[in-house]
Formats: C-alpha cells, structure tokens, sequence
C-alpha cells in the first residue's frame, strides 16, 4: 500500500466511521451553534483552489448553510494547509462566513494522513475545545488505523488460513483412501485442484522406471510416457529427490528412503508461470502422499495376506467335507462377476468375496455320515444341514475384522421371497452381498453333476435362474447375472467350475 | 451446455451466491461443509444442502472417503 492511498484508505475510513458527525453533535452542543467540519485528504494541500471551494461548498450543502465561500477564505484554508504539513499544529483560518476557523492535521506517528477544518459563526472554541478537538480526532484517526491494520491482517491471514484448511482437509481425504487404484487418481485430482494446472500425472516407480500411474487433465487426456531413472536427466535428478521447478512445469518427487513416486504438474490454467508456492504446497502434498501411499500398500499387503489365510483355512475344511459339499474355487469369480455388474463397492465386493470362501465353514460341525450319506436325507438330517449358515457365522464372528461378512454368510440362504431359512428374511432385509451369493451357490449347484441330483446345461440353468427371479432371487441381482451371461463372463467361469471339479 | 435457470436460482439464493462467490475468490479451496459454512458465516444445514445442490449441478465437486468429504470448485471454465 503505498503512501496515498493509505491516506486515502484513513480519510475514508474516518469519514465513514460516523465520528465527524459525532464530533460535530458535541461542538453544536457545547458551543450552542452550528459548526462546520470539512475533511481534507492529506493530497489536499496539492490541490487548487477550486478544488477546495468545491469541497467546501458540498459541505455547506449538506449542512444547509447559505453562505458566500469567497476567494479569501479558500486561500487561507489553503494557505494554513500547506502550513499544517510543516509545523504539524492547529492553524487558524480565517474565513468570511466564519467568525473562527481552524485547521487540525491528523498526524500519527510522525505522518499526516490529513486535515479537519472546523468553522464557526458567532461561537467560539477555546482553549479546552481546541483540545478537545484534537484529542478526538486522535482517538479517531488511531481507531481507523487500527481498523485498516486489521482489514490487512484480515485479508492476508484469511487465504493462508483457507490454504492451510485445504491441506489438512487434502490430508483427511488421501490418508483415509487405502485402495492405491482409488489413491492416485484422488491425489492427482487434488494437485490440479489445488495448484489450478491444466494436468496433473502420478509416476509410481517399478524398478529403474518412473511409470505414469494415474493422469488427470482439464483438457484432453495428455499423453504421459514412463522415464527411464538412469538414461534421463530429469530421472536422475527426480532419483536424487530434487524438486524441478519450471514456468511451465512442476515435478515433485515422492521420496521415502528411496524415490517411490512422483507428482508431476503441467501448466496453470491461468497462463501463468509455476512458483515458490505451488512447489510448497505440492511439497506438503507429496509428503502427505507417501504417508498415504505406504499405508495403502501395507493395506494391500494385509489383504493379500488374509485373501491367502482364507483360502487356505477354506482349503482345510475342505479336505474334511467331501467334494459335493465344497465350491470349486472359480466359484469366487462367478460370484465377483455378478457383484461388478451390479455395482458393488470395492470394500463390500471384498467383503462379499471373503464370505464366499468361508461360506459353508459351518458344515465341520456336521456329522461327516451326513456329509457323505449318498441318498436322500431325512428330515432330521436337512436341519442339521440346514444349520450350517448358523455354525459358520459362529465360527467366522470369532474373528473381529470378519464381523462384516457375517450376515453374508448367516442369510446366503434366504430367498427373496421369505421362504428361505434361517430367519425368513424376506426382500431386502436380506444382505446385498447374501443375495448375491445366493444367485451364485444355486447356479453352481444347478450346473455341477451331484450324486443326488442330475446337472442342468448351461443354459437351462441361467433359465432356472431367471424363473426365480423375485421368488428365490432378488430381480436386480439376477439383471445383473444376466448382463455377466450376456458379456460371456459366466459361461466362461462355468467351463473353469466343471473342469476344477472333474479334475478334483 | 449450461443451463441458464442455474445462473438465475444462484442469483436470488444468497447462500448459494455466497457459496459461489466464496470458490470463485478461492479456487484452489477444498474443504468440508463445515468449514465452508464458517469461510461464509452460514449455518452449516442450509450450507450443506446448497453445496450438494451445486454438486448436483456439478458447479462444484465433492470428494468423499469414510474419513473425510470435501468440496472443491469447477475446472469448467464454461461454468466459472
């Protein structure tokens, strides 16, 4: 702000404030006449004196004053201006309408920012109302200042806290992201937003290869070619964590002990050239990124490791249930395809897969002479099979993180209509992911050969499937069965399924 | 192409005139509702039903995770 218009910005202020009014109501009152109060900017004093009459005459306007502003008058108010400046005191005026006249200077801290002139007919201001005077608009012109340091302050602080919020919130949104398919593209996204570029690219490295990962542009979808960390100069100097900062370009590299990634940014939308800034704050972001990015891999890993626990607890109980009671193991696809083409979740498909596998879990506890009973069963021997959904939700609850899965697996049995068992849930009270299930354990069971049942062909069996639809079936879970048959996914799955159980 | 009954409705309500007035001064701003609602002095249930209004009209985007939803302006240069 440079000199005038803080001037300016104080004059503005005071006259805006209310306060010469004020002043005004409390010199009429003591005087008991009418005072006239002109504001001055400091730049007055360059003024002419035309300018001056015309401020004076709006004054006297406003004040409903008819009075004759003379030539005199104006320049003694111009003349005792210019001499305010130099001695910083009240100076008298001396004006034809006027019985008195003074010039105060609004002077702070060693500057004037401008002047009040008073006048007054048939009255006078002595020594302990000039004071008064002087003493009120000090406490005036040090209010307005503080109210213009405060605007400043305001409008300075105010984007550095909106900036400093959006880290954080930028910080929530990635660290709460473990899937690194969701992560990259979030992260890439957020860059743009935030630095305004026209694109944006995630590098994840693999091996001595920075290969883009996720690219988000405003634009067109740009091309983005991996970089060789050894043959290319900015490979190098990226392996070395420098940050490489062009008008047009911003690359940050993700470092841990070693390089894992980099954020990569193209043009600001607004033409102008990349700057300390926009290297500060994708500097946080990329420190937040490999927090996030580490925690989301870890989180890969625990999954993994959990997916192979699973398969090899199910392969255990397997080996104790004989074939006709267990799921070939592309029964896993069968049911993942129908749950994509319906929409499901990346954390409920997860769920759902892990109830496929520990689905029938329950049946160790069924007598093996059931299990391998070749004929029919008698009533008695159905509830104890029958209750196999009850045995293995009390067997995975045991299990803390699997408590999702377990009205998965409770209800895989209910039928849409209510006539399903244990509880005769009836719609959808029943769990997507049991809905789902169910459509998939009735399509296998309908094409697998059982001692006990003759298989159908495949196409019979997607017809049984849509038979049932709203009786056994929910009809949206078979739509989406249907569009898996009609992309040729579950004829596919089904040719996997009969050749995992011939060679079984 | 934008409707322009959007223009005429951000107009007359002035909490989305804020709304937009507020990511328009700060483009680079991603934040919750809560927040937003204190950036523009609002009560954060009325803010919260405009944004996902704007939302809707894909004036602004929304990020959301189990942990944290945010909301961010248009790149839509045709909007802005």
């Amino acid at each position: 702000m440079n000199g005038f218009s803080l001037e300016k910005k104080v004059i503005d202020t005071i006259s805006g404030s209310g306060d010469i009014e004020r002043l005004k109501y409390h010199l009429d009152s003591l005087t008991g006449r009418n005072t006239i109060l002109v504001l001055f900017s400091r730049t007055s004093t360059q003024k002419t004196s035309e300018e001056i009459k015309s401020t004076l005459r709006t004054v006297l306007q406003e004040a409903e004053v008819k009075a004759k502003v003379t030539k005199e008058c104006i320049q003694s108010i111009h003349r005792k201006l210019k001499r305010c400046v130099r001695s910083k005191k009240i100076e008298e005026v001396k004006c034809s309408f006027a019985d008195e006249g003074w010039v105060f200077p609004l002077y702070h801290g060693g500057l004037i920012y401008g002047f009040l002139c008073v006048l007054i007919n048939k009255g006078k201001l002595n020594a302990q109302l000039l004071k008064f005077v002087e003493d009120f608009l000090l406490l005036s012109l040090e209010k307005a200042l503080k109210e213009i340091e405060l605007i400043k302050v305001h409008s300075n602080l105010r984007p550095r806290a909106i900036a400093l919020s959006t880290v954080h919130t930028v910080h929530r949104l990635i660290s709460s992201t473990l899937n690194m398919d969701e992560l990259l593209p979030r992260l890439a996204r957020l860059c743009l937003q935030v630095t305004r570029s026209k694109t944006c690219i995630i590098y994840v490295r693999k091996g001595n290869k920075l290969q883009p990962s996720a690219v988000v542009s405003v634009n067109s979808k740009p091309r983005a070619k991996s970089i060789n960390l050894e043959k290319s100069k900015i490979g190098r100097a990226l392996d070395e964590g420098a940050v490489i900062l062009t008008p047009r370009r911003l690359w940050v590299p993700l470092m841990e002990e070693e390089l894992v990634g980099v954020i990569s940014l193209r043009e600001k939308q607004s033409g102008k050239p990349f700057d300390i800034n926009d290297r500060e704050i994708v500097t946080v972001f990329a420190e937040q990124a490999i927090v996030a990015i580490k925690n989301a891999q870890l989180y890969e890993t625990q999954s993994k490791i959990l997916m192979e626990s699973l398969k090899t607890l199910s392969k255990i109980l397997d080996v104790k249930s004989p074939k006709t009671y267990t799921h070939p193991l592309s029964f896993v696809d069968l049911v993942m395809a129908i749950a994509d083409e319906y929409g499901v979740s990346p954390k409920e498909k997860e769920y759902i897969k892990y109830a496929t596998l520990l689905l029938d879990t329950g049946k160790v506890a069924i007598p093996e002479e059931i299990l391998k009973k070749p004929g029919r069963l008698t009533p008695e021997e159905y509830r104890s099979i029958m209750e196999h959904p009850l045995k293995s939700a009390e067997i995975v609850k045991s299990i803390k993180s699997l408590k999702p899965i377990v009205p998965i697996i409770l209800y895989h049995h209910e039928r849409y209509d209510g006539k399903g068992y244990p509880k005769g849930l009836r719609g959808k009270k029943i769990p997507l992911g049991a809905r789902i299930l169910c459509v998939a354990d009735a399509f296998e069971a309908m094409i697998c050969h059982r001692p006990y049942k003759k298989s159908l062909g495949f196409e019979e069996a997607v017809e049984e499937i849509k038979k049932q639809s709203g009786r056994q079936f929910d009809p949206e879970v078979v739509e989406a069965f249907l569009r898996a048959v009609k992309k040729g996914k579950i004829k596919r799955i089904s040719c996997r399924m009969l050749e995992e159980i011939a060679g079984k | 192409m934008i409707k322009r009954n959007i223009f005429v409705k951000i107009k007359n309500d002035p909490v989305l005139l804020k709304i937009v007035k507020f990511f328009h001064e700060n483009p680079s701003c991603i934040d919750s509702a809560e927040n937003i609602s204190k950036w523009i002095g609002e009560e954060l249930k009325t803010v919260r039903k405009k944004l996902d209004y704007l939302v809707k009209k894909k004036v602004i985007n929304k990020d959301k995770t189990y942990l944290a939803e945010a909301y961010s302006y248009t790149q839509d240069k045709e909007l802005m």
